[in-house]
């Protein structure tokens, strides 16, 4: 055991020193990697170049090049060949050697030797000794109370570190798993989607271009979210007519078209307005072929009926252990169905009025075939197809039955009971529930001129398929995330936008898609919970489709930051009482203080961390999680790109960093006395046995990452590329060595993505698990197998007179407008106090989320956290520019410096969110000082009544610069508790003291 | 602009030296002084000059390379070093005259107070042209020159009439000198005024708001209020206090009072130096405040 | 006669602050100093009395301007900032001596005294890979592909870019990237009598 070492200093080399820190040219000077070993290169003297994948961030997949020599990372740039990136590689890309080397690095295992809510005082512990201390911790944890009483805390994080938000479910079958940014951050949009349509729709592949590019709540060629700047710009320039929706005027958004500058939070009244445009402006031509053939819009719904239905599982068994994607959900719907109109009908076929037979038909939801209909319909690949930008597009063959569905009229039927009712098409409720949103309704909620909203409209509906609606967090965060996030979903189906180039493309870990490679590391990440476990999840009382959002998505994996902070301080509904966390921090969602306080009362807390960042300075034991120039793993495109790659570890790792999730699949579950590790439960029976370790290694783990690709394989894989190309490769080495080679693949050239429209050819629904030869069934993979316009699942979870919230604005499970909870019209009172609304969040190109602050480069291009305010309202508060300012909600305050912003509506605020200061002391580095989440919300009125989504923008705070008098120290400017001030200008000498080390200190 | 302190007091010692040798010129051309004045005065003179050098020698980084380039004629630096060498030569030249003269009527011949009055002028000149620079619209006009010959006189002025009271020079040099101290405080006063009224004048390229994501706490750029700072503004006291009262026109009460009482030269003249200088530091430090970028915004 | 220069078309450039970072790492530049800086211009109100959201606003990335008649050369004593034959402005930083002239005669900031060296240094254009054929590091690493590198006394087709799949250079001249512009459209940095020579495309705004 080393023991307590802070007298035992020593010094550590990272590889043979070269003179100074000089960078190695470019590509173009040295010699690709050619050996199929990609290990790093440490020979004296040697300097290669690593065809990678980058992680400064956690979303974009952007090929890089990483030039290494005598071991040391000395040089990265973008990966011009990258399909998805096209040499993108943003500056928190280039600085990341700044984190590699960062004198601050945790690069050993701590415990902590004080009590919790002090500077930890951290004591270097052996890695073993450190696995162990985590296993006990958790046990105990789970022997006091029970498997749920652990949770995980897990943010955006890496692809590296998703084993850690899975694992507990896995193993430790608790339900608190996941990622509580989740609920903040793309969990809604995965959910929402995959409530109407398919998890992971709002992405869309702008490499495919667009007609009309729409950027909707996003800043991409900042966020690179999930499209990268270049990429972004490219098509920007590139579409015929470009359209932003924002309330303050965003980067690239200086160059749209149309700009809806619209209030914050009120982006599901914007939608509506412009869908009320799509359906009544005779300018606007949406696809109707798609709204009757691929929508429940043609299906009749009789408000006068008991909803009814049955137990949709998406596939697998309801009864027993779920598939991932699957948890029961009881639908009940007043749609009607053939078992309202005839006795003994079926409860999944579902009514609608064929005008060509001018009769009543049903459609059978569970078949997805129409009246008539036996076989499935396919495009045909010589008549209806063309090739398109290395894809298959296919045109709508049309109805495979002689039937014309209406969409308008009022139809009398008879039920089975004898009662004559009025049905109506979901088409006609869908209007009546846009007509109220016309130019001048939607004008006066969002603060839009009407003519500009018309003109969005006719420019984006003149005709179908001018490309997807980028949209993205902003619709998540005003407490209506799951309806909002539905709304451009529906405009864009209206247009025949989905799945189409350029389109709604989703992400790559669809269905068939996924056969070609394996989840990242954590290979067979079924879940395997059971549902009544599942349903244990803290929230789930309230947010009851919670463990269902659970399956349906990586990052929708995630539970209620709120909810979990109470079961941890007042063991509501039951105590929560140990925390697993790697990649994620307190202050990222809209509790920030309630978690600090509730994170420091845990029994146990157990984490992983590249730096002392504030959150982890709560643990008892900290590992030190190795940097993603030092970790292997397999790459694909999150987004709607299609891209597959490699991160190849490109040098040793420093000190006793590790991977964390091969750390914890591994060691952790082997410690903590389990058997084997998380596969065991159910290995697809299909799999030779010798692929299945017991306890895989970290290279076992990378060979398993990619056994799809095996040209072994003992079956065929469910879909190759439309032309029959798929990848091969041996094994991890194998496919590095082709990756040097080839750089990212198209996944259209090698896999089912290949395929346009895939709900055409049956790619969007899951394939009987019991029949590997059963028929690709065309449509989605909803209640009713269509593109749901009214959604059955918000109509039963969230209509009316369910034990649940009804969705507010909804009209019968169609989604609805939610004014904010805390806006001048839904709390005027409070409006006089707090007259100013605030949104957070814009991006900064230089750091992530919460990361990057002690990185010299990064850091001197932004030294300190700035909000944006119309130069008028400034005035008006009597602030300049570069003032320090509070910003005060009624939960608490904080200091930004005022940036004045002639392009953002008077009266609102944007700030950055995120900050804390590495520069001050432990344990809060002063987290609270800065930090946006300081003012938010933790009641439940501002949650998303759906999935919990705190509120983070749209909010009332008051403004007044901050002075002498006002601050603590008499220093407007953020101090330490001592009254040291904060990093703020470039010229910080401080800064300095953060430049690479090549020499750490092993303490 | 950041204060540069090497080179304001470079260019005051600079005006300084130039300014008595430009007096001591006169004196010669009217044939005053006497040799122990006149060789008091190329000492002091050089003394000054060394002090000045100096302290442009503490700007610089690498003034061990000074000696390899100097070649580039249309660097004011460049000109400034000639001038330095013309004026040490001038000096030594001067030195060698004096040291042949008798002491009696004409100690120095009336070529060389010519050569000295041509040398003070055109000093003058060197020392304003090197921050002639179009890049900074405050700097790139006429009063810059005239104030650094304002700068000059009064010092020169003053510093002269100091050392002829010290050494009990005729009360004739002495009330000479005095009103010529009075003088040119006028001068320098005017100058400054000139000046700082101008600076109100001059009007900048605007691009609106600006921001830069180096230096969030930045004010916005402002530069006519920089350059009204000194005539109504944050920098009033500099200049009203420091460079008009205490750096002009003390000269002026100093020379005024100077003329009729010569027994109180030495104390009056004290004041008249000391004072100026001061004035010269603050004008100096003044120039570098309105010295803003005519692109201000980086 | 060579004259290298920059053009940036600041519709594409959206603050991506690539430029600064790649310009820093290839040139080892000091913390807290830059040799490329982002300036953001407005937003401003559109046209005289406009308010928002009538408003414009471009960033406008500013380096060493390699100007033709170079206040920083004339005010140099020591010859230690020249004139290249490629059109470039160079510090011989074994010249220098660091007395800063140069720096107060740049009407753009763009120079400054690099304190552990005790000489001034600036954009140097990339001189290390320009010389070797290669583009400047903020020109290749442009993340809108704003920036465009080449021989001004050539012309617009001249000019490079960031690479294509082919790590071939983009050119200037196509316009699948490069939307048309005018010669109105074409500004640089306002002159004091210096000439700058770097460029600017800025369309459908006012140039401020
Ligand atoms: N450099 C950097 N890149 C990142 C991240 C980072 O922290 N730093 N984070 C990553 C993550 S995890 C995410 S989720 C993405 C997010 O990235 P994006 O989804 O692109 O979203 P934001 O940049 O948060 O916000 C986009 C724009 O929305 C505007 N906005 C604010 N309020 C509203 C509103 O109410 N309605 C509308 N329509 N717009 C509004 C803001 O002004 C902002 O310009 O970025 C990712 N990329
Ligand atoms: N007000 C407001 N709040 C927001 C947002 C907003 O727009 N406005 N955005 C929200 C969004 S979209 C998100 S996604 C969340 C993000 O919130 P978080 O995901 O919590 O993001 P970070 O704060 O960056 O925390 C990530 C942590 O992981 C660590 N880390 C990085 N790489 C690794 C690794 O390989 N292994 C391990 N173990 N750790 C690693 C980093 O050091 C960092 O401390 O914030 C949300 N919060
Ligand atoms: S966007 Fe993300 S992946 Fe791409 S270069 Fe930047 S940090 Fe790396
Ligand atoms: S921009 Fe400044 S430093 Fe560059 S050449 Fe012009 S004057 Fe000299
Ligand atoms: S600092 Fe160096 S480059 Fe600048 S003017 Fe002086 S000697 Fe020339
Ligand atoms: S040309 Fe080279 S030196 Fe100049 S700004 Fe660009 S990267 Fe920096
Ligand atoms: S890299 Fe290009 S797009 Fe990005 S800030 Fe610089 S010039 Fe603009
Ligand atoms: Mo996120």
């Amino acid at each position: 055991m080393l023991g307590s070492s802070l007298t035992r200093r020593s010094f550590f080399k990272i590889a043979a020193a070269t003179a100074g820190a000089t960078l190695v040219a470019s590509e173009a000077a040295s010699t690709l990697l050619e050996s199929s070993n990609p290990a790093y290169a440490d020979a004296a003297d040697d300097v290669k170049v690593i065809h990678s994948t980058c992680r400064g961030c956690g979303k974009m997949e952007c090929g890089n090049l990483v030039t290494v020599r005598n071991g040391r990372v000395v040089h990265i740039e973008g990966d011009h060949r990258a399909v998805a990136s096209r040499g993108n590689l943003c500056v928190k890309g280039r600085a990341a050697v700044q984190a590699l080397y960062h004198p601050d690095r945790i690069r050993y295992p701590l415990i902590r030797t004080t009590p919790k809510g002090q500077d930890p005082k951290w004591r270097r512990v052996s890695h073993d000794e450190a696995i162990k201390y985590m296993a006990d911790g958790l046990n105990s944890v789970i022997e006091k109370y029970g498997q749920h009483a652990i949770k995980t805390l897990h943010g955006t994080g890496r692809i590296t570190t998703y084993a850690t938000e899975a694992y507990p479910t896995y193993l430790l079958q608790t339900a608190n798993t996941g990622s509580p940014a989740g609920v903040i951050c793309k969990g809604p949009r995965l959910s929402a989607a995959a409530m109407i349509c398919f998890p992971g729709a709002h992405w869309c592949n702008l490499i495919d271009g667009q007609k009309v590019n729409f950027q909707w709540g996003t800043n991409q060629e900042v966020s690179n979210y999930d499209n990268s700047c270049r990429v972004t710009v490219d098509e920007h320039v590139k579409a015929e007519t470009t359209i932003c929706v924002g309330p303050r005027m965003q980067n690239l958004g200086k160059e749209a078209d149309i700009w809806l500058d619209l209030r914050p939070g009120t982006d599901d009244a914007i939608a509506l307005g412009l869908l009320h445009q799509c359906v009544f402006n005779s300018n606007c031509h949406p696809d109707m072929m798609f709204v009757k053939k691929w929508t429940n819009a043609p299906f009749l719904y009789c408000e006068d009926i008991e909803p009814s239905g049955w137990t949709w599982a998406g596939w697998g068994d309801p009864e027993g252990k779920q598939e991932m994607g699957s948890y029961p959900l009881n639908v009940r719907t007043r749609i009607l169905k053939e078992s309202d109109l005839v006795e003994g009908g079926d409860v999944r076929k579902m009514a609608y009025w064929d005008t060509k037979s001018n009769s009543l038909q049903f459609f059978d939801t569970k078949k997805c075939l129409w009246q008539g209909q036996t076989e499935y319909q396919y495009p045909d690949r010589d008549k209806d197809c063309v090739e398109y930008k290395g894809g298959i597009l296919a045109k709508d063959p049309g109805f495979p039955v002689d039937i014309d569905p209406a969409l308008e009229g009022s139809f009398e039927v008879e039920l089975k009971d004898g009662r004559k009712v009025k049905a109506e098409p979901v088409w006609e409720m869908f209007k009546r529930h846009l007509k109220p949103w016309d130019e001048n309704h939607t004008s006066e909620i969002t603060g839009v001129a009407p003519e500009k909203i018309v003109a969005a409209a006719e420019a984006y509906c003149e005709e179908p398929g001018k490309g997807g609606i980028v949209f993205n967090l902003p619709l998540e965060h005003a407490g209506n995330s799951i309806q909002t996030s539905m709304l451009p979903l529906m405009l864009s189906a209206l247009m025949n936008n989905i799945d189409s180039p350029g389109g709604q493309r989703g992400c790559e870990n669809m269905f068939f898609t996924m056969d070609t490679f394996f989840q990242y590391h954590i290979p067979w990440a079924n879940n395997t919970l059971d549902p009544i476990e599942q349903a244990k999840v803290v929230g789930g009382d309230r947010f009851p489709l919670t463990p269902w959002f659970q399956m349906v998505g990586g990052a929708a994996l995630y539970h209620d930051p709120i909810s979990a902070a109470e079961a941890i301080l007042y063991d509501d509904p039951y105590p929560i009482r140990g925390m697993l966390s790697n990649s994620g921090q307190h202050f990222n969602s809209g509790n920030a203080w309630q978690n600090w306080q509730a994170f420091e009362s845990l029994d146990f807390y157990g984490g992983w961390e590249l730096w002392h960042s504030p959150t982890i300075e709560l643990a008892d034991v900290v590992l030190p999680a190795a940097h993603f120039l030092e970790v292997s793993v397999l790459r694909y495109t999150q987004g709607g790109e299609g891209a597959i790659g490699a991160q190849v570890q490109c040098v040793e790792r420093q000190g006793e960093a590790s991977w964390d999730s091969a750390d914890i699949c591994g060691e952790l579950s082997k410690e903590m006395g389990y058997e084997y590790w998380p596969t065991q439960n159910k290995p697809l029976p299909v799999w030779p046995d010798k692929w299945m370790k017991p306890w895989p290694t970290e290279k076992d783990m990378l060979d398993m990452s990619v056994l799809p690709m095996n040209p072994d394989l003992p079956f065929p894989i469910s879909v190759p590329a439309p032309d029959g190309t798929q990848l091969h490769a041996k094994d991890w080495d194998d496919y590095v060595a082709q990756y040097q080679e080839h750089s990212q693949w198209n996944l259209k050239e090698i896999s089912p993505f290949g395929y346009y429209y895939r709900f055409q050819w049956g790619h969007f629904r899951p394939r009987d698990p019991q029949d590997q030869n059963a028929p690709f069934v065309p449509g989605f993979n909803t209640p009713t197998g269509k593109f749901e316009l009214l959604s059955t699942l918000l109509e039963s979870y969230h209509g009316k007179n369910t034990k649940w919230q009804e969705a507010p604005g909804s009209y019968n499970g169609i989604p609805g407008y939610r004014e904010p909870v805390e806006s001048p019209f839904s709390a005027p009172e409070l409006y006089k106090e707090y007259p100013i609304i605030l949104t957070s969040g814009r991006r900064n190109p230089l750091y992530f989320h919460n990361e990057g602050r002690q990185q010299p480069w990064l850091r001197e291009l932004t030294p300190c956290p700035s909000f944006q305010i119309h130069p008028d309202t400034a005035a008006e508060l009597g602030i300049e520019q570069g003032d320090w300012c509070w910003i005060e909600s009624k939960r608490g305050k904080i200091r930004e410096c005022a940036d004045l912003f002639y392009g953002i509506r008077p009266g609102t605020i944007e700030c950055d969110h995120q900050w804390w200061y590495p520069e001050l002391s432990a344990p809060k580095h002063g987290w609270d000082l800065s930090n946006v989440n300081v003012l938010v919300n933790m009641d439940h009125e501002s949650q998303d009544p759906i999935c919990g989504t705190c509120n983070c923008r749209a909010y009332l705070v008051k403004v007044y610069k901050a002075t002498p008098e006002n601050s603590p120290f008499g220093n407007p400017c953020p101090c330490d508790d001592d009254g040291t001030e904060i990093i703020h200008t470039a010229t910080d000498p401080r800064l300095k003291e953060w430049l690479p080390t090549y020499e750490y200190e092993v303490v | 602009m950041e204060v540069q302190y090497p080179l304001v007091f470079f260019t005051l010692f600079l005006c300084l030296s130039s300014g008595m040798l430009l007096f001591q010129g006169v004196c010669a051309l009217r044939g005053a002084g006497t040799k122990r004045f006149h060789t008091a005065m190329l000492a002091a003179e050089l003394v000054v000059l060394a002090v000045g050098g100096f302290s442009s020698f503490l700007h610089l980084h690498h003034w061990e390379r000074i000696f390899n380039g100097f070649g580039h004629l249309t660097s004011g630096i460049t000109q400034e070093l000639i001038g330095i060498v013309v004026t040490v030569v001038v000096l030594a030249v001067l030195f060698g005259v004096l040291r042949k003269a008798e002491d009696g009527e004409r100690v120095l011949p009336k070529w060389c107070g010519i050569l000295a009055v041509v040398v003070g002028v055109v000093m003058g000149f060197v020392c304003a042209h090197s921050y002639f620079m179009p890049a900074r619209p405050a700097w790139a006009n006429l009063t810059l020159y005239l104030y650094y010959y304002a700068s000059e006189l009064v010092l020169g002025a003053a510093g002269t009439w100091l050392l002829a009271a010290a050494l009990h020079e005729d009360e004739a040099v002495g009330a000479l000198l005095a009103k010529l101290t009075c003088a040119m405080g006028v001068v320098s006063a005017l100058a400054i005024l000139v000046a700082g009224f101008y600076w109100t004048t001059i009007s900048f390229g605007d691009v609106g708001y600006s921001f830069h994501t180096t230096d969030p706490t930045a004010a916005l750029p402002d530069p006519s209020a920089a350059l009204a700072a000194p005539a109504v503004g944050s920098l009033a006291g500099l200049f009203w206090g420091g460079a008009v009262v205490v750096g002009s026109l003390v000269a002026v009460v100093a020379g005024f009072f100077g003329m009729k009482k010569a027994e109180q030269a030495l104390p009056l003249s004290a004041a008249a130096l000391v004072c100026s200088l001061v004035g010269g530091v603050c004008f100096r430090v003044v120039l570098y405040a309105v010295g803003v970028s005519f692109y201000v915004y980086f | 006669m060579t004259q290298y220069t920059i053009v940036t078309d600041l519709n594409r450039c959206v603050s991506c602050l690539n430029c600064m970072v790649a310009c820093k790492e290839a040139n080892d530049v000091p913390i807290g100093n830059f040799w490329i800086k982002i300036l953001r211009v407005g937003p401003n109100p559109k046209f005289e009395g406009a308010e928002y959201p009538d408003v414009e606003m471009y960033y406008l990335p500013v380096s060493c301007q390699h100007c033709k008649n170079p206040s920083c050369v004339e005010v140099c004593p020591t010859g230690a900032s020249h004139k290249t034959e490629n059109g470039t402005i160079q510090v011989d930083k074994d010249k220098c001596i660091g007395c800063q002239f140069c720096v107060m005669a740049c009407p753009y900031g763009v120079r400054y005294l690099n304190e552990e060296q005790g000489v001034v240094e600036k954009c140097t254009r990339c001189y290390q890979k320009t010389q070797e054929g290669e583009l400047p590091a903020c020109v290749v690493s442009c993340g809108g592909r704003a920036r465009w590198f080449g021989d001004m006394d050539k012309g617009w087709d001249d000019f490079r870019g960031s690479l294509d799949a082919n790590g071939e250079p983009l050119r200037l001249t196509d316009e699948d990237y490069i939307k048309p512009f005018t010669d109105a459209d074409v500004h640089s940095l306002p002159d004091s009598g210096n000439h700058p020579s770097d460029r600017f495309i800025l369309r459908n705004r006012v140039w401020r």
